[in-house]
């Protein structure tokens, strides 16, 4: 852990929400980002976005330094992405018809058949893969770091990982899409 | 160099994992074996195809929601007696058949909220002993192209028999509204002393209906309970926009009624309670 992370965390933990708002600020994009591979919607992928922030606030005394402190709060989005889950009757691909009344930034590209035909690929593999290409791709983990953020060993890390991209080629290939 | 070897290795080379030695040892191998050219060819296009994914920025609100949660829980630490007492009930999860969870946090903060509107009918929280008795008005307004009418009529919490949990003295909690419409139609609440607008998504539910679920949002401070739901067409809808009320009332004329199934479980407990609607075709006020 960083010096200022270190701070921050110790701030926060005296009731400087300002701190807490920094950490925030670190970890707010990764934390979206994964949820929204994970909820395959963006309000949703914010509400747990903001539960996350939340609890990890609440939590903060339970957390033990000598661990990332991401890893943490990682775990908490896990969490909170697998009780979304369990309350959706079945996962959709992410897609814009889902998230009306929402401008997405980058709507635009996002809307291209590539993006959702790949996004889609991505929301169909089981949620243990899921997880570990989002942690890889998204958070440019190293097998290490996801191995420790999840919790299991690196040479899981690694099968999972393969065994997500043999899928995902499948997927796209069936697309059309592994050749291009 | 067994297959699983130079797959582990093509792998590790995709995700720059690999060691100079290894990197060597897979480079010799692949100029020599055709199959794992093809294979490591595919890899990295797999791996390509993820990494041509865009990050999304978050939205704004959240940062701005969790911090004015944490302000409204340190400043509502001298909540009353009874809300105290209830956040002992933070474990308690409903399940409603349209089931949406609602979760509060903090100490002092009171337990999961579930909120459900449906054509088809409404959860209803039977544990009277729990509902507080907010007085709310509900409403909705149809935007059908040019024609905007609207509807609105006060609706007795008490009366609806705890389809709304809410404490007056409860301060940052996340609500979370779901409606079930036959069409898209965009949503948003407003609370009473303070407006929180909600956007609105959508996602095919069973049969034709459209599920509408609002946003979670924070009370950032003490509410004293009535809010406004407002459910508006996209333009050019011609359908009535529907919210499930057990009245709908307009000027004292009844325009339907729906009957209420609920589904709630608390612990082991499951309490259900389960009626067929009888919306009547709803009806525009000029």
């Amino acid at each position: 852990m960083n010096v200022d992370e270190k701070r921050l965390i110790h701030l926060a933990l005296e009731g400087d929400s300002e701190a807490f708002g920094a950490l925030i600020d670190l970890y707010q994009e990764p934390i979206f980002n994964s949820a929204l591979r994970f909820a395959g919607d963006y309000d949703d992928a914010a509400d747990i976005t903001q539960t996350v922030f939340l609890r990890a606030y609440e939590k903060l005394g339970t957390y033990k330094p000598e661990y990332r402190f991401f890893s943490w709060i990682y775990k908490i989005m896990v969490n909170e992405s697998l009780n979304h889950l369990g309350r959706q009757k079945a996962l959709e691909p992410l897609s814009a018809t889902m998230v009306s009344g929402i401008t997405l930034p980058d709507q635009a590209c996002y809307e291209s058949e590539l993006q959702e035909t790949i996004d889609r690929a991505l929301m169909e593999l089981p949620f243990h893969a899921r997880t570990v290409i989002v942690l890889r791709h998204f958070m440019s983990f190293s097998y290490a770091e996801i191995s420790e953020t999840i919790g299991i060993p690196i040479k899981t890390v690694k099968s999972r990982l393969f065994d997500a991209r043999q899928k995902l080629g499948l997927t796209l290939g069936e697309q059309g899409l592994k050749r291009q | 160099m067994t297959e699983e070897r130079y797959r582990e290795l093509i792998q590790q080379g995709v995700d720059g994992e690999n060691s100079s030695e290894e990197a060597s040892e897979l480079r010799k191998h692949v100029e020599s074996n055709e199959e794992a050219r093809a294979f490591q060819t595919e890899m990295k296009q797999v791996a390509g195809h993820v990494e041509r994914l865009h990050a999304f920025a978050p939205p704004s609100s959240i940062k701005t929601g969790v911090l004015r949660a944490i302000h409204a829980k340190s400043h509502g630490a001298h909540g009353s007696r009874r809300n105290r007492g209830r956040s002992g009930d933070r474990g308690l999860r409903a399940s409603f058949r349209k089931s949406y969870v609602a979760l509060s946090f903090g100490g002092g903060i009171a337990a999961a909220l579930l909120i459900t509107f449906a054509l088809g009918g409404f959860s209803q929280d039977r544990a009277s002993d729990r509902v507080t008795a907010l007085s709310a008005t509900i409403g909705h307004t149809n935007d059908a192209g040019d024609n905007t009418a609207s509807w609105s009529e006060p609706v007795s919490l008490a009366g609806m028999d705890g389809f709304y949990r809410w404490s007056a003295e409860e301060t940052g909690v996340q609500i979370r509204i779901a409606l079930l419409a036959e069409e898209p139609v965009s949503v948003r609440v407003e609370f009473e002393g303070g407006l929180v607008p909600l956007a609105a998504r959508r996602e095919e539910d069973t049969g034709a209906r459209i599920t509408i679920e609002s946003r979670s949002v924070i009370l950032t401070q003490n509410r004293s309970g009535s809010y406004r739901i407002t459910a508006a067409h996209e333009p050019g809808s011609s359908a009535t926009p529907a919210i499930a009320l057990r009245e709908n009332r307009v000027g004292g004329e009844l325009l339907g009624t729906s009957e209420i199934e609920m589904n709630r479980t608390v612990g082991s407990k499951t309490d259900r309670d389960q009626t067929q609607p009888t919306l009547k075709e709803g009806k525009d006020v000029q």
